[in-house]
């Protein structure tokens, strides 16, 4: 029985440094950004020999939305001579096929697509086919759902003029952000996490992350990586950590913003979530220990690349956390008042910590001035509890895929516009 | 009081205690017509933003062939001559000499939509400020504008050229075909040209753009083009030259390097640099690829980059050096006279928060100084 309470209070303890690393992380990040300036290197590039540039636009029964997004990408003013503007229709089921072969008709020699018939289902799995055909030297990539602004590309383009960047993330803004109390919360959420979170790891010259969309790489590094992984989720995660590895870095373009389409309801929403979680602990699996004993990873990279790597795996620990709080306390091991307490500690890594926490969404808001998103901040604990129990699903599912050996499957974003 | 009560109290206030803190949130949740979150069209950080907006509420007020059409006059506008105004409240005059098409006077005309400040918009075919002159209002001028020494000027556009004389001042924006800035004038806010822009000694500038920027007071326009010379290379830094400080690393195919590195004199390098410090180029370098620096960079007396240059810290060029593309710095970049940065055919930016350009240089492309840019004699 002293064993088992042995282990019970080191596992608290662990799971207790480990929620003040993470809030500690987050504290850093939002003061860095309410109180240092944002001077960035690219984003006053104005005059330049821009880069020939393939915007590829990945596609599964998108008819409701493509269009919306390749008037956005033809309204440009990226050099025509220098853009190719590829929807990767990926085995549509619907009219996205006829909707983009309507814009070939209309735009001749500005649209080049690639309808892909077969193959492994999933956005990455679409991606790594239609690598196979780009010729140019960056590759971005938006959801069919994005509307990128005039000016975005030459954004998203602009770090690539530094050698040392492999890939480049923009931010993204809810366009339906005042639908509903979910799409009010999930505003302020991307308001926590590009404006204060992606931002202060730029600032700080830790690890940003390439997010999938509103994003590009440089097309030579990724080949030199080995391309697109179809056996992941999170395809993004995972290509930020290899280039990474590989002596590339990451920037993040908080100017480079574009509108995107949010969950309207919880049950989509979960489902979301349960898909980043599971793509992004498998990133996790592969990255960790690679990241960790690589020789040319900068120390703070590496601390704040792992953090990161973890972030989907503190749910299913603050559950645990829970758990070994209520054994203990019926073991009579401990007072009550410890408990409440350190409940409350645990708690805490929800309201300070969190990447989705309070204090750091509290600065998002700050910094783009919403105040009227401020006075919703109490019931992102809604939104928390949420995220906790499908974050906790998820990574027990992810354990049955694993000794089940079964194959992770894509889980498509539900879309709220109409054709 | 019964307990049963007491305990309906109990709850009751806890609930409440327990609801305050969402009062705001659920006020907030009824509000309606929530819009997203504004992003900026990218418009509006061009450098022509403003050129471009107020020539479109002009020929929203005018028309656009009156104003902007072949052959148009004064008799084509109906604005009405009237003497230029002194500016209300200022209690400045304004002493300016001006033409409009073949009429020998001034035409001002107010328009809510036009205005940004409170001046009227001046008019003209050839606007001419006289010496100490001030004019707080916009100015259109379809053929030139001419401000003599000491002038202060909100913001031009002009369809032909703009001259203006040593200690003027432009305080928001110009926009026009050619613009020359005399000595030590002040070209503040979005300064941009179609052809040609040329800022004299001792000028201070914050964001300036045009195919050819020149520099200082003999500065030419056919300074540019410089290559890097095969002759003069004496040492080639090759992979051989490896060292503790310096290495090729394969699988991003650049050069890495880490501390202070210093590349001797008349090296010619291939392929792009990495450096985690500071990084000293010597004269005579020949560079075919991009630099990326944490630390600081000093480029030698004519070292030729072809390719970018950034550093986390200072970059200082000196005198005749070369870079085709893109120079950035966090902190400051200091120009060496006889610089080119850019080509006419490659068009480049060079950013900073302080720029400091001694001497004659030239430009193609824009300088963007975010806090203080400086010219100086040589």
């Amino acid at each position: 029985m002293n064993l088992l309470v042995d282990v019970l209070v080191a596992t608290l303890v662990v799971i207790l440094v480990l929620i003040v690393i993470y809030t500690l992380r987050h504290y850093l990040f939002a003061m860095t950004r309410v109180f240092t300036p944002t001077d960035d290197l690219y984003c006053d590039i104005d005059d330049a020999d821009w880069p020939t540039v393939t915007v590829q636009i990945p596609a599964h029964n998108e008819e409701a939305v493509i269009d919306h997004c390749l008037d956005a990408l033809l309204r440009s003013n990226y050099p025509r001579d220098r853009l190719i503007l590829m929807p990767v229709n990926d085995r549509s089921t619907d009219r996205t096929k006829a909707i983009i072969d309507g814009y070939i008709e209309r735009h001749p020699g500005r649209v080049t697509p690639f309808h892909r018939e077969h193959g492994k289902p999933g956005k990455a799995a679409a991606l790594k086919d239609a690598l196979a055909l780009v010729s140019t030297e960056i590759l971005i990539v938006f959801d069919a759902d994005y509307l990128p602004s005039r000016g975005l590309i030459k954004r998203l383009v602009a770090p690539f003029f530094d050698p040392e960047i492999g890939s480049v993330m923009g931010r993204v803004v809810p366009l339906n952000a005042g639908v509903n109390l979910l799409t009010r919360l999930l505003e302020i959420e991307r308001s926590g996490g590009y404006q204060v979170d992606q931002q202060a790891r730029m600032q700080l010259g830790l690890v940003p992350q390439y997010g999938g969309t509103t994003g590009g790489v440089r097309v030579d590094a990724l080949r030199a990586i080995g391309g697109w992984h179809d056996n992941t989720l999170a395809e993004d995660t995972d290509v930020t950590y290899r280039l990474l590895l590989a002596g590339w870095r990451t920037a993040y373009q908080n100017r480079a913003e574009c509108y995107e389409e949010v969950p309207e309801t919880w049950r989509f929403r979960v489902r979301q979530i349960k898909r980043w979680a599971k793509g992004h602990n498998q990133a996790l699996r592969r990255h960790f220990w690679p990241l960790l004993l690589s020789g040319h990873v900068h120390l703070r990279e590496k601390i704040d690349g792992a953090l990161l790597l973890g972030v989907y795996l503190m749910a299913p620990v603050l559950v645990l956390a829970w758990v070994v709080i209520v054994v203990l306390y019926f073991l009579g091991r401990i007072a009550f008042a410890d408990a409440v307490l350190t409940t409350l500690f645990v708690f805490a890594y929800g309201s300070l910590g969190n990447f989705a926490a309070f204090f750091e969404l509290a600065a998002g808001v700050h910094l783009d001035r919403r105040r009227g998103d401020a006075r919703l901040l109490p019931l992102m604990i809604l939104s928390f509890l949420v995220s906790v129990v499908a974050v906790s699903g998820a990574f027990l599912s992810s354990l049955r895929d694993i000794v089940g050996r079964r194959e992770l499957n894509w889980d498509k974003t539900a879309r709220f516009r109409r054709p | 009081m019964t307990p049963a009560l007491s305990l309906a109290l109990l709850v009751a206030a806890n609930l409440m205690l327990l609801a305050l803190p969402l009062l705001p949130a659920l006020l907030e949740l009824r509000r309606r017509g929530l819009q997203p979150l504004h992003i900026p069209a990218d418009d509006e950080a061009g450098i022509r933003y403003f050129a471009d907006s107020f020539r479109r509420h002009l020929e929203a007020d005018l028309g656009p062939t009156a104003l902007f059409g072949p052959g148009a006059d004064a008799g084509g506008t109906g604005i009405q001559s009237v003497p230029l105004p002194a500016p209300a409240g200022a209690g400045a005059t304004i002493a300016a000499q001006y033409r409009f098409a073949s009429s020998a006077a001034a035409q001002p005309y107010g328009s809510p939509r036009a205005l940004t400040s409170s001046e009227p918009v001046l008019v003209g075919d050839v606007v001419e400020l006289a010496s100490g002159s001030d004019y707080l209002g916009e100015i259109y001028a379809r053929h030139a504008l001419t401000a003599s020494h000491g002038s202060l000027i909100r913001a031009i556009l002009c369809d032909g050229a703009i001259t203006l004389g040593t200690q003027c001042g432009i305080l928001r924006w110009a926009h026009a075909r050619r613009i020359v800035v005399g000595a030590g004038s002040r070209a503040m806010g979005r300064v941009s040209a179609t052809e040609s822009l040329h800022l004299g000694p001792n000028c201070a500038f914050e964001r300036i753009s045009a195919p050819t920027i020149l520099i200082g007071a003999h500065a030419r326009r056919d300074a540019g083009g410089k290559t890097a010379s095969p002759g003069r290379v004496v040492a080639a830094l090759t992979r051989l030259a490896e060292s503790d400080r310096l290495r090729w690393d394969p699988m991003t195919h650049r050069w890495m390097g880490r501390g202070l590195l210093e590349i001797a004199d008349h090296c010619a390098i291939e392929g792009n640099m990495v450096v985690h410090g500071d990084l000293v180029l010597g004269s005579g370098c020949a560079v075919h690829g991009s630099i990326k620096c944490h630390g600081s960079i000093m480029i030698g007396r004519g070292t030729t980059i072809d390719g970018n240059c950034f550093a986390l810290k200072r970059i200082h060029l000196g005198a005749d050096a070369s870079v085709t593309g893109q120079v950035s710095s966090l902190t400051s970049i200091q120009i060496d006279s006889g610089c080119v940065l850019g080509r006419l055919s490659r068009p480049a930016s060079t950013i900073a928060s302080e720029l400091t350009i001694s001497g004659d240089c030239v430009f193609h492309g824009s300088l963007w100084a975010r806090a203080t840019g400086r010219t100086f004699p040589a």
